[in-house]
């Protein structure tokens, strides 16, 4: 009876310092919380997204666009921000797929994973940037930014947005976005990627004729 | 009967705390049982998938992997498989099915199957689900035990089927969790916690703790006459009279209220 209670009092001790040590000295609990919890899981509903590729203003929270959006379209041009996660085979799908193959664009095996560069297409040129969402070091701006994008309110996060500016008829030019959500908006992989390709043609033509107006 | 309506306002009660997500709150914590953290209510994560994703494509992220071991292991350290038997929504779902493998139990057929005689392996699918699909499939071949989850169809697709009426379309594995969630449902209607029996992984991470858990079943031997009326009554078809810290034990105590001797007591210590 006393050595089960030793391996009781023993076993108690071990199991809740190291889950008080984790939670107190580690930012697990927050990782949880925005990577799990918050954040509608696809795999688990095996569902996906249907998408609508209207721009617009409206901040799907109300909230601003954040400042590496606002500086980003100030200086550099439209915006593909692709959000993704660890355990989302969606995501690795539209990269192994898509943004690889069709865009050139590199991706690291280790974290941080998210990084950002400018990407030329043809005669196409926009700034990316790639929001890893499990990202140890992340800033809260950015790793916070999908809520503002989920245009259509589906409570996980947009896969892509895409963001340029427009005159909104009230005096002032605005960004002005879409998001796609997952990776079936098309029938195939080359359809997807003349999406994107229409989408950010358009948001070039925005740009260029807005630029001149935006503070 | 008090002990059982304890149990059912515990569920109940545990059931709608596992929910106020609905009202906006929502944790950084696993929960300690089954239930999905897609369910547009859930106020925490699934164990499961947080197991997943930090093992995820070759990956290893060791906070993510052991948090809810931990959590996990306190409750299994303190009360072993109570959870299964008093927190679990899957637990209360089977509570209510119960009832019909229990009057199916009359046929000849049924009670064959419940005697076959290599029932008590087919209970080792829940480590192999643990260790196979949670652990290494994610880790090998990103497929995940929540693609093809019966519980994340019932707590997290219908719900968000519901609620949001034509803005999703099912995805590669939809049809295939699809076929396993109605095997789940013929489960539960034929096995009187056939979840919890066979497959379920969270219950595989829980059954080791009953062999320490400070509260815990225990049978006076001296007093016990095998008259087997508490092995009929339990809802995981184990053989109480010989049971000593059984893993399969979710500590419900009907066996506690049927003994004709109270021969079977709750222990904690």
């Amino acid at each position: 009876m006393k050595k089960m209670l030793v391996i009781q009092v023993s076993m108690l001790l071990l199991v809740s310092g190291a889950l008080g040590g984790m939670l107190y000295f580690t930012d697990i609990y927050d990782d949880v919380q925005s990577t799990i919890v918050e954040i509608l899981c696809l795999s688990c509903i095996k569902l996906q997204p249907k998408t609508s590729r209207e721009f617009t203003f409206e901040t799907a929270n109300g909230k601003p666009h954040p400042d590496f959006v606002v500086n980003t379209l100030k200086t550099k041009g439209p915006i593909l921000i692709q959000y993704g996660e660890s355990g989302c085979p969606a995501c690795d799908d539209m990269i192994d797929n898509v943004m690889i193959p069709f865009f050139n664009l590199e991706f690291r095996e280790e974290e941080p994973k998210s990084f950002k560069t400018e990407v030329n297409v043809g005669n196409l040129s926009f700034f990316y940037i790639y929001i890893y969402i499990d990202d140890d070091n992340i800033p809260t701006e950015r790793k916070e930014s999908d809520e503002i994008y989920d245009k259509d309110h589906i409570g996980g996060f947009p896969m892509f947005t895409i963001i340029t500016i427009e005159y909104d008829h009230g005096g002032d030019i605005k960004p002005y976005y879409t998001s796609l959500y997952g990776n079936n908006f098309e029938d195939s992989y080359k359809k997807m990627y003349e999406t994107f390709i229409e989408l950010l043609e358009f948001s070039n033509e925005l740009y260029d004729r807005n630029i001149a107006g935006y503070k | 009967m008090k002990f059982q309506l304890k149990r059912l306002i515990t569920q109940i009660s545990i059931f709608f705390s596992a929910n106020l997500g609905a009202i906006g709150f929502k944790t950084g914590f696993c929960y300690p049982f089954f239930y999905c953290n897609a369910c547009p209510a859930a106020t925490s994560a699934c164990p499961l998938r947080a197991i997943e994703k930090s093992v995820y494509d070759h990956s290893f992220t060791w906070k993510l992997f052991i948090y809810p071991f931990l959590i996990l292991g306190f409750f299994g350290v303190t009360t072993g498989r109570a959870i299964c038997g008093w927190a679990c929504p899957i637990g209360l779902l089977q509570r209510a099915t119960g009832i019909v493998p229990r009057r199916l139990n009359k046929y000849s057929i049924i009670q064959k199957v419940g005697q076959w005689k290599y029932e008590k392996y087919l209970r080792y699918i829940k480590y192999l689900n643990l260790i196979g699909l949670v652990i290494i499939t994610p880790f090998i071949i990103k497929f995940t035990f929540t693609d093809i989850c019966p519980v994340g169809i019932l707590t997290g697709t219908f719900p968000i089927l519901a609620l949001n009426p034509g803005k999703f379309v099912p995805s590669s594995f939809f049809w295939v969790a699809m076929v396993i969630f109605i095997l789940f449902i013929i489960l539960i209607f034929v096995v009187e916690r056939g979840w919890c029996r066979y497959f379920c992984p969270i219950g595989a991470i829980l059954a080791p703790f009953n062999k320490i858990s400070i509260v815990h079943m225990s049978v006076d031997k001296k007093n016990c006459t095998h008259c087997n009326v508490c092995s009929n009554v339990c809802p995981m078809g184990i053989d109480v009279a010989d049971m000593d810290r059984d893993p399969e034990c979710i500590i419900c105590g009907k066996c506690v209220d049927i003994c004709p001797k109270n021969a079977i007591k709750l222990e904690k210590k």
